[in-house]
Order: C-alpha cells, then structure tokens, then sequence
C-alpha cells in the first residue's frame, strides 16, 4: 500500500488516529518531537564516542560500571516496551481493560528502571563517582541522567493514559496510546545505543 | 501492507531484542582482537534499533514525510561530527588530561 496516498485530509486529526497507518498529525508531532529528540542524544553520543576514541583510557572508569544492573534495565526496558505495543494492540481492538492491565505493567516495569537506575547512582556515589569525577563520569551522568528523565516523561503520560483506560474512558485519547507508545519506543532506541557504549564498549582494555 | 502481520510480530520481535542483548553483553567478555569487539557490539546495537524502529516504531509502514523529517537531524549530526572531529584530536593538546 502507497502509504503517502492514504495521508487524506480527513486524517490530519489526532483523535481519529487508531494505529500506525498513515501520516496523521499526532503520529507526524511526534515524529517531529522524536527528530529533535535525535539531534540531542545524537549530538550527545556522537561526543562521548569521539572523546572515547581519542581517550581508550577510559575504559578504566568505564569498568566500575554494574554491568549486571545495566543488563537487568536493559531487559527491564525492553519488556516494558513489548508491554506498551500490547497495550497498543489492545486498544486498538478497543479491549480498554486489557490495555490498562498491560499499561500497568509498562508503568511498573519503567518504574523499575528507574529504581536500579537509582541504586546504581548510589552505589557510584558511594564510591567517590560524581559528575564532576572527570569526563567520562560527565558524560556518564548526563546522559542517563536525560534519559531518565525522558523516562519519567514517558511514565506520566502513560500514567494519565491508564487512569481513562482503566476506567473504560479512553475515548478521543485512543489514539494518544500509540502516539505514547512510539514516543517510548523511541525511550528504548536510545538505551539500546547508551548501553553498550557505557557499559560495554572494552577498547582499552588490557589483553 | 500488512498491518496484522507486524502486530503479530511483537512477541517475535521482543525474543529477538532480548537474544540480540544478552549475545551483545556476552560479545563484550569475548576479547575480540583489535577493534572487532567494538564492531560487533555497534552491529548487534544497531540489528536492535533496526527492530525497534521498522517493527515497534513503524517506520516501515511510514510515508514519505516521516522519513524526510529524519533526515534533517541525521545532517545536522554528520556536520556536528565532522567540526568536532579536529578539535577533540587535538583535545589533550589543549586541555591536558
């Protein structure tokens, strides 16, 4: 199907958006929300790689990193994902309830992130690891710290989703749930390319 | 298009991320000669953002406009890269860490 021929009029309105058919102008904001979002963490990842490149010896910082935690939120993460495209999926065969459910399990599951996200801060903390450590630990703060806010963002839009999900009232915002659910796809896409480079990346390390 | 189909897919799709990350955390143990480790890491990143972005995202089933929009910061990064890259060459010149 021409995808460009099925963008009508008519379906430059949000609330008429039920799924990712088309170009409708929810679905278009959000895109354009999610191309500037990529000039930052692009600008931001594109910095650590070339001082990474020019500085191996930051491998060195780099392994005081909890890789476990990191792998545990990285799974975390992608399930709370696979939860949101159900909740999505339910919504758009207008199962409200069942959206709620899978929602609540997104919430919960994004949450948790953000809980071992804490508890790796404080354990770096109790190390003597702050922003101010040296580049790689700016790097490093700045950039989970904006992703983490990023996911906090997505949560409370997720949150205001379920409270008209669970009460069956999701109505006009039906769409907004695929709208949500993109713009936290795009939450995940980012962690995907932040995880390996933080925690994964051994250049420089000894043989 | 099929629609129904890669809604379908997302339990597939999610066994797919799931394998791709633990095989790219076990990739990091490997000790891979030279900079290998590190292309294979960005690879199997980069297989991930593929799914995500074509599967979850439906960028495959985007039109035009959508792929237009996301070009734009794609350039203003290629240009970012490319004035940053004398510059940082050159960092511990100037800032000597």
């Amino acid at each position: 199907m021409d995808n460009t021929a099925a963008v009508h009029h008519d379906e430059y309105e949000v609330e008429d958006y039920t799924g990712p058919e088309g170009t409708t102008a929810g679905r278009l904001g959000v895109w354009i929300l999610i191309s500037s979002e990529i000039v930052l963490f692009a600008g931001l990842l594109g910095s650590y790689i070339l001082f990474r490149l020019f500085h191996p010896e930051w491998y060195e910082e780099s392994s005081h990193l909890n890789l476990y935690l990191g792998t545990v939120n990285t799974l975390l993460l992608l399930t709370s994902n696979f939860f949101m495209m159900k909740a999505t999926t339910a919504v758009e065969k207008d199962d409200q309830k069942l959206s709620a459910k899978y929602m609540l399990l997104t919430i919960g599951l994004g949450l948790a992130f953000l809980m071992v996200k804490g508890v790796e801060y404080t354990l770096e903390f109790k190390h003597g690891e702050f922003p101010s450590s040296g580049p790689f630990w700016s790097f490093y703060f700045l950039l989970t710290g904006i992703h983490g806010t990023h996911i906090l963002g997505g949560l409370v839009a997720i949150f205001l989703l379920w409270i008209h999900a669970k009460n069956n009232a999701l109505g006009e915002l039906k769409g907004r749930v695929a709208l949500t659910g993109l713009y936290w796809s795009f939450v995940e896409l980012v962690w995907i390319f932040l995880f390996p480079l933080l925690y994964l990346l051994r250049e420089g390390a000894p043989k | 298009m099929n629609l129904s189909t890669s809604k379908s897919n997302h339990e597939l799709v999610y066994i797919a991320l799931v394998i791709l990350a633990l095989v790219t955390v076990g990739s990091s143990f490997l000790h891979l000669p030279g900079n290998t480790g590190v292309y294979v890491i960005f690879a199997l990143a980069l297989s991930q953002a593929f799914l995500v972005a074509l599967q979850y995202m439906g960028l495959k089933i985007e039109g035009f406009m959508v792929y237009a929009l996301m070009i734009i910061p794609l350039i203003l990064f290629a240009i970012f890269v490319f004035l940053c890259i004398p510059d940082i060459a050159h960092y511990p010149l100037h800032l000597n860490i």
